[in-house]
């Protein structure tokens, strides 16, 4: 009884961050949960070009070649959003520990290793991406390749950045005076500092992922052929736009819309509690 | 000041030369442009040959000096299929790919700073909120979709608007909102936190007990104040507007040079992906020299000398 008031509390208290959370289980639940109904490969051309609502077994409609646009949908975002996670999750990683590690150190290390990051932010990330994908070809991990690489560098930045706010700190002294090492003052004492501001990035990081890897898959230069993509179907439906069918490019689109929303109200909700700066900013 | 544009005039070189490096490595041991160029239906001799003249058998090294040496020179090479130098071919496109990003630039910055400053003003009412509400769904819609849901409702249904081509006003009008509208809701939501601290500062209490109108003092103290963080967005939005206005022409049928590095990568045709590479290496500095200028402007505490 008392736990159960006290979520209320925090509910009502938060209310943001409630429907936020709520909105991204919902859609984690739609999207994974939730089987695809038809094959999403099954073509069948009586059944092309099927409108919503126009059949029941096609409750979002068919695409040109008489495959069923919710499986297709469902696989194509399961794709996108794993991609996105594996790709977030090596970003972090990498950036995290080169941060810490550059910040830590500092000399020479951390000199040729904001060089190497200010090189990276001095082109722009999309670009860089596209250029990689067409030169190294289609594939899943090469595009998730491309991506951490274009990645990884914003999280070196905040990582060091907070890792030089806090490397001073009379507690990180007081590790070190009592015989901690290096490994351990890092591990224990700055990493937990550094975590917050970082994992923010991750969270605004992950639909920028998710647009550019659509993007990249729209221009035909992201995923291979065999795999379901919502950048490819709304290629793919783009002239059946012009002629009023518009739920094959327009479908995809709107569930890449609705997963960033998801995802950046929860960002907005949950920024300030994990930046304190922010917090402090906002307070006012 | 000269000492600032020499700075980044070196670090234009250096990321020139290491992108370039880097391109046509990757270019040379991932990628072969001819069996592409030489097409599917030629002889092994006819590819060796070919291959032999446009000097590919040379190691990378070499290779790339030779373009480095040339390039020194002003010359980017010759595109492998449009026979004409690369650069003439991209500035040929540049005017278009220009009208495109700088309309739209322009457009989010009238916009997305009034958005914002409006916001913060009413911050904490209804109008704030909306304000915030809009840029989150701003921020969360890809252009490319926006591009296609646009063109579907003005375009395909209404038909008041033209889905492609260049060339009128009203032509552009698609392609520039489509792809303002990201700019707009990061600059709103930007503009309005920057307001917010600055509106609750010393010098803007000042100001009102010294009885200057409210307008003069959001709009010349607070917002002056409130600017340098959102130039430097502004700087970097630039050159990456570059980047998303090459899927906005594809869609649009927009004659750019984003169009142009589509063909040229589709391709391989690597003279042409490497000028551009340095062109908008070369646009992303000058970029964030004008905006190192304009904070000496708006702020002379840190004007440089």
């Amino acid at each position: 009884m008392g736990r159960l008031s006290s979520v209320w509390k925090t509910i009502k208290r938060d209310r943001y961050l409630t429907i936020s959370l709520l909105l991204l289980l919902i859609t984690w639940a739609l999207v994974f949960v939730y089987p695809a109904p038809h094959d999403p490969n099954r073509q069948r051309l009586p059944d092309r070009l099927l409108s919503p609502l126009e059949s029941s077994e096609y409750p979002l409609g068919t695409d040109q070649l008489g495959r069923d646009v919710l499986s297709n949908l469902l696989l194509g975002t399961r794709a996108s959003l794993r991609i996105a996670g594996i790709v977030v999750v090596l970003s972090f990683v990498i950036g995290c520990f080169l941060g810490i590690i550059a910040g830590y150190s500092g000399g020479a290390i951390e000199a040729l290793l904001m060089r190497l990051v200010d090189l990276q932010l001095s082109m722009p990330t999309f670009l860089v991406a596209l250029a990689g994908a067409a030169i190294l070809g289609k594939g899943v991990w090469k595009l998730i390749g491309i991506l951490v690489f274009t990645g990884w560098v914003r999280y070196a930045r905040v990582a060091r950045g907070a890792t030089l706010s806090t490397k001073e700190l009379v507690y990180v002294e007081a590790a070190r005076s009592v015989g901690a090492g290096n490994l351990r003052i890092m591990l224990r004492h700055i990493f937990p500092n550094v975590a917050g501001p970082v994992l923010v990035m991750a969270f605004i990081h992950t639909p920028m992922v998710i647009m550019t890897e659509a993007s990249l898959s729209f221009l035909g230069f992201g995923l291979p052929a065999n795999v379901a993509s919502i950048g490819k179907m709304i290629n793919a439906g783009y002239p059946y736009l012009l002629r009023g069918d518009w739920w094959i490019s327009l479908l995809p689109g709107a569930v890449l819309f609705w997963i960033a929303m998801a995802i950046n109200l929860f960002t907005s909700a949950i920024r300030d509690r994990l930046d304190p700066k922010l917090r402090s900013a906002q307070r006012r | 000041m000269g000492k600032l544009v020499l700075t980044r005039l070196v670090q234009a070189l250096v990321v020139i030369l290491l992108l370039s490096f880097a391109a046509y490595t990757m270019l040379f041991t991932i990628a072969d442009p001819v069996a592409l160029l030489a097409g599917q239906y030629s002889s092994q001799e006819d590819m060796d040959a070919l291959r032999e003249s446009l000097g590919l058998n040379d190691p990378i090294y070499v290779q790339y000096g030779r373009w480095l040496w040339s390039a020194l020179h002003g010359q980017f090479g010759q595109s492998l299929y449009m026979k004409e130098d690369a650069m003439t071919l991209i500035a040929e496109r540049l005017p278009a790919s220009f009208l495109l990003v700088f309309s739209t630039l322009a457009l989010s910055v009238v916009v997305g700073v009034s958005m914002g400053v409006v916001a913060a003003v009413w911050y904490r009412t209804w109008i704030d909120r909306f304000a915030v509400a809009l840029s989150v769904l701003g921020i969360s819609a890809a252009p490319f979709w926006v591009a296609l849901l646009a063109i579907y409702i003005f375009a395909v249904k209404l038909r008041i608007l033209p889905s492609t081509g260049y060339g009128t006003l009203r032509h552009l009008i698609l392609p520039t909102t489509t792809l303002s509208l990201m700019n707009i809701a990061t600059f709103a939501r930007l503009v309005r936190d920057s307001m917010i601290e600055s509106l609750t500062s010393d010098y803007v209490r000042t100001a009102m007990a010294k009885g200057i109108k409210y307008r003069t003092v959001v709009l010349k103290h607070a917002l002056r104040n409130s600017m340098i963080p959102v130039i430097t967005v502004i700087a970097m939005r630039f050159a990456q507007l570059f980047a998303f206005a090459v899927v906005t022409e594809r869609i649009f049928a927009w004659p750019g040079s984003g169009r142009l590095l589509l063909n040229a990568l589709q391709r391989l045709d690597y003279p042409l992906v490497i000028a551009y590479l340095v062109v908008v290496a070369g646009l992303f500095v000058g970029a964030n020299l004008v905006c190192d200028l304009l904070y000496g402007i708006i702020d002379p505490r840190i004007r440089t000398d």
